[in-house]
């Protein structure tokens, strides 16, 4: 069996998937970005890849939480505003850790790692899965409406 | 293994067949033939099935057992990591922040006590100056009686017209050095006032803030204490659920193990049946071979005891697994307690450890910004008192002059006679107030030195000799020191949590997708009852005394019957031994070679 520590913490399997392609590989990117800090925390680097890794994080809730957004209202989500209220939050408390860091806070790294626990347990487990099950009954509502047409 | 078939069989052929005549169209033969085949083709599926399975299990058990060393061991480097060499140099560096925090605090009340001081030098300062222009108006009044009395004189007194403008302009010289001293010890009081202000601000700010933390260090240290026996005590705990692991492990692996057994004996059926079959197809049409029956309450026997077997052992495996399944969690559950990570994750201790050296180093930096202050103060305060000192310089060389002209005047009015009298007079006071103001200007300058050096003092002691510079960074960096061992300790204790997690999550995978104890239990359920349908029919013949054996002492036998009894009467008699000696090892019973019939013979 391969050494414990060179396995992964972070590491996307189909349990986190939610059944739309783009938006399961986004999420892989921040399960790439949650193992990069991760690792670098257990090899004690992971003050000097904080200000780098935030500053990602900031870009990937840019483009990451503006696809999600557009595809809710293409879908017409019921859940959009609730969604969006958490995407708010969560791009909110991103910004904050990278004023932190910016500020020249270095002592923050298991608060950032904790911060990512918490957006995959609650945000892609809870909230993005239930995007993907809208998805999947709206298809097959349709399909049975094709089918009956 | 042998298999000797008489020729009994015919006869019951014969009675199977009419048998199987009455029942509608299935003879024994067919009915035996097809049923044989079939249990044997449902024992050996089920044999490679349950070998799939349990190799799979085995492998999955192997990985288990490999994995949850690992935890151990990793527990072990995590101990370490807590409370070993780096637990004790945390404890080190946290004492010694403490003991630096102390430093500077008394460092800091020694500049506050020393600026207290400079500001007591201002007051002396401005008390000996305080005279001054009183001192320089009447200097003034001096000058001024001075031109009367030379006018009065007229050309004796001519000499002393020079003196009374020298004077005047000198005490004017005396009054601005003087008040340019005032209004820079005015300053410098502000400064130091301000300074002392600083001083006890930073006091107040490492009392009650740094203070504070200080405090929170304490507990923290209390706290790595505290873990590193609770470390202590995990580990012994932990060690010994890793034995209990193993055990359990190992008692699931004797599971596999024992299936083996109950293999042999599934394949030592499936052999017996297929004897029984080729016997019956080699007697000839129509014949099924002698003690069918027999062979077939046996094989039924044997698979009972096999299902027994592997269900006593399928029960052990469960809750053997389930076992493991607890020890896991409780490892992972363990390793979170160590480090105080709650449900409520936002509580943990590393958070709050990580909250602390983030204020400890806020701290740090608000003490290092008030420092700079209070050193820039002080090295303003010592060129101030330095500009003072000139000035003061200024003023007692002109003293030093103006007493020098009075000497001159009071020779040069002595030297005029009677007429000079109030010159002299002049001359005279104009000395002694030249004297007494350079006292005060004496008095002055010994305070401006005391001032600088508690100037000096002050800008080389803001922190106290004992807490030089370079200790706020010291103390800096065994905060980051410190928050790179929990921030290493927090991503190895959550490592070996989710691979606990996981681990337990496989096993009760494993738990939940055996099937193989019920496929069991109904495969050799049903091929018993198959035997037992196939039993009764011959049984039926035998009635009618085509077989020697005591239906009762059969019955018996095959109750009590197992694989290795099957093993000592096949040994037994394919060795000569007489037939006695089997029953007794196999029931205590009093079954004799006649008494068991031509069935022994089978093995």
């Amino acid at each position: 069996m391969a050494d414990l520590l060179a396995r992964p913490m972070f590491e996307w399997s189909t349990d986190y998937a939610v059944g739309i392609g783009q938006v399961d590989e986004e999420h892989q990117q921040l399960f790439v970005l949650a193992e990069h800090l991760h690792r670098a925390m257990l090899e004690g680097n992971g003050k000097a890849t904080l200000v780098n890794l935030l500053a990602r994080l900031v870009d990937y809730t840019c483009y990451h939480f503006t696809h999600e957004e557009q595809l809710m209202e293409r879908i017409q989500y019921p859940g959009y505003r609730q969604h969006q209220q958490e995407h708010t939050v969560l791009r909110s408390r991103v910004r904050e850790l990278q004023d932190r860091a910016a500020s020249g806070e270095m002592t923050m790294t298991i608060d950032v790692a904790q911060f990512l626990m918490e957006w995959v347990k609650r945000h892609i487990i809870a909230s993005d899965r239930r995007i993907g099950s809208y998805v999947t009954t709206a298809e097959s509502r349709s399909t049975t409406k094709i089918r009956r047409a | 293994m042998k298999t000797t078939i008489p020729n009994v069989g015919k006869m019951l052929w014969r009675i199977v067949t009419a048998i199987g005549r009455r029942r509608q169209g299935g003879t024994l033969e067919s009915d035996l033939g097809i049923v044989v085949d079939q249990v044997i083709a449902d024992l050996e599926d089920l044999n490679r099935s349950t070998e799939r399975d349990f190799l799979a299990v085995g492998e999955k058990l192997m990985e288990f057992r490999s994995t949850a060393r690992q935890i151990a061991s990793d527990m072990s480097a995590l101990t370490e990591l807590i409370s070993g060499a780096h637990g004790r140099n945390a404890s080190t560096a946290l004492t010694k922040m403490l003991e630096h925090s102390r430093g500077m605090d008394a460092g800091i009340e020694q500049s506050g006590r020393t600026l207290a001081r400079v500001h007591d030098h201002a007051c002396r300062v401005r008390l000996a100056f305080g005279g001054l222009r009183n001192t320089v108006a009447v200097f003034r009044t001096l000058c001024t009686l001075t031109r009367i009395e030379t006018a009065r004189l007229g050309s004796s007194g001519a000499d002393f017209g020079d003196l009374a403008a020298e004077v005047g302009h000198l005490s004017e010289s005396i009054q601005a050095s003087g008040e340019g001293v005032l209004e820079a010890s005015s300053r410098l009081d502000q400064c130091a006032q301000s300074a002392i202000r600083s001083a006890s601000d930073l006091r107040v700010r490492q009392l009650k803030e740094l203070g504070g933390l200080i405090a929170g260090v304490v507990d923290s240290l209390e706290a790595f204490e505290d873990r590193r026996r609770q470390a202590a005590e995990t580990s012994a705990r932990e060690a010994a659920h890793y034995e209990a692991l193993c055990n359990a492990v190992d008692g699931v692996v004797r599971s596999v193990q024992f299936h083996d057994i109950t293999r042999q004996q599934v394949e030592h059926v499936v052999e017996a049946l297929g004897q029984l079959r080729s016997a019956c197809e080699s007697s000839g049409q129509g014949s099924v071979p002698a003690g069918a029956r027999a062979i077939l309450a046996l094989q039924s026997s044997q698979l009972g005891s096999a299902a027994e077997l592997f269900a006593a052992s399928m029960e052990g495996m469960e809750h053997d697994l389930e076992n493991i399944g607890l020890r896991v969690q409780e490892m992972a559950n363990a390793s979170q307690a160590l480090m105080g990570i709650s449900m409520d994750d936002q509580n943990s201790f590393f958070l709050q450890m990580e909250s602390q050296f983030t204020a400890i180093l806020k701290t740090l930096a608000t003490c290092a910004a008030a420092k700079r202050e209070v050193e820039s103060t002080a090295a303003s305060l010592e060129q101030t008192i330095s500009s003072m000192r000139d000035s003061v310089g200024e003023i007692r060389s002109i003293e030093i002059r103006i007493q020098r002209i009075a000497t001159n005047a009071t020779i040069r009015a002595t030297h005029i006679g009677t007429a000079g009298n109030a010159l002299n007079v002049i001359a005279e006071v104009m000395q002694r107030l030249a004297l007494d103001s350079n006292a005060s200007t004496e008095d002055v300058a010994e305070t401006l030195a005391a001032m600088s050096d508690a100037a000096k003092s002050v800008s080389g002691g803001a922190g106290g000799d004992s807490v030089p510079n370079e200790v706020i960074g010291e103390m800096q960096r065994a905060v980051l020191g410190l928050h790179t061992s929990s921030e290493c300790s927090f991503s190895r204790v959550n490592q070996i949590s989710a691979l606990g997690a996981r681990l337990a999550e496989d096993i009760g995978a494993v738990r939940n997708g055996f099937s193989a104890g019920m496929l069991f239990a109904q495969v050799a359920d049903r091929a018993r009852r198959e035997l037992a349908r196939l039993g009764a029919k011959a049984g039926s013949e035998s009635l009618k005394g085509v077989e020697d054996a005591p239906s009762q002492q059969l019955e018996s036998l095959t109750k009590r019957y197992t694989m290795q009894m099957e093993r000592d009467v096949h040994e037994a008699l394919t060795g000569g031994a007489a037939m006695a000696a089997a029953p007794a090892n196999v029931s205590g019973g009093a079954l004799a070679e006649g008494d068991l019939g031509d069935n022994v013979e089978l093995f």
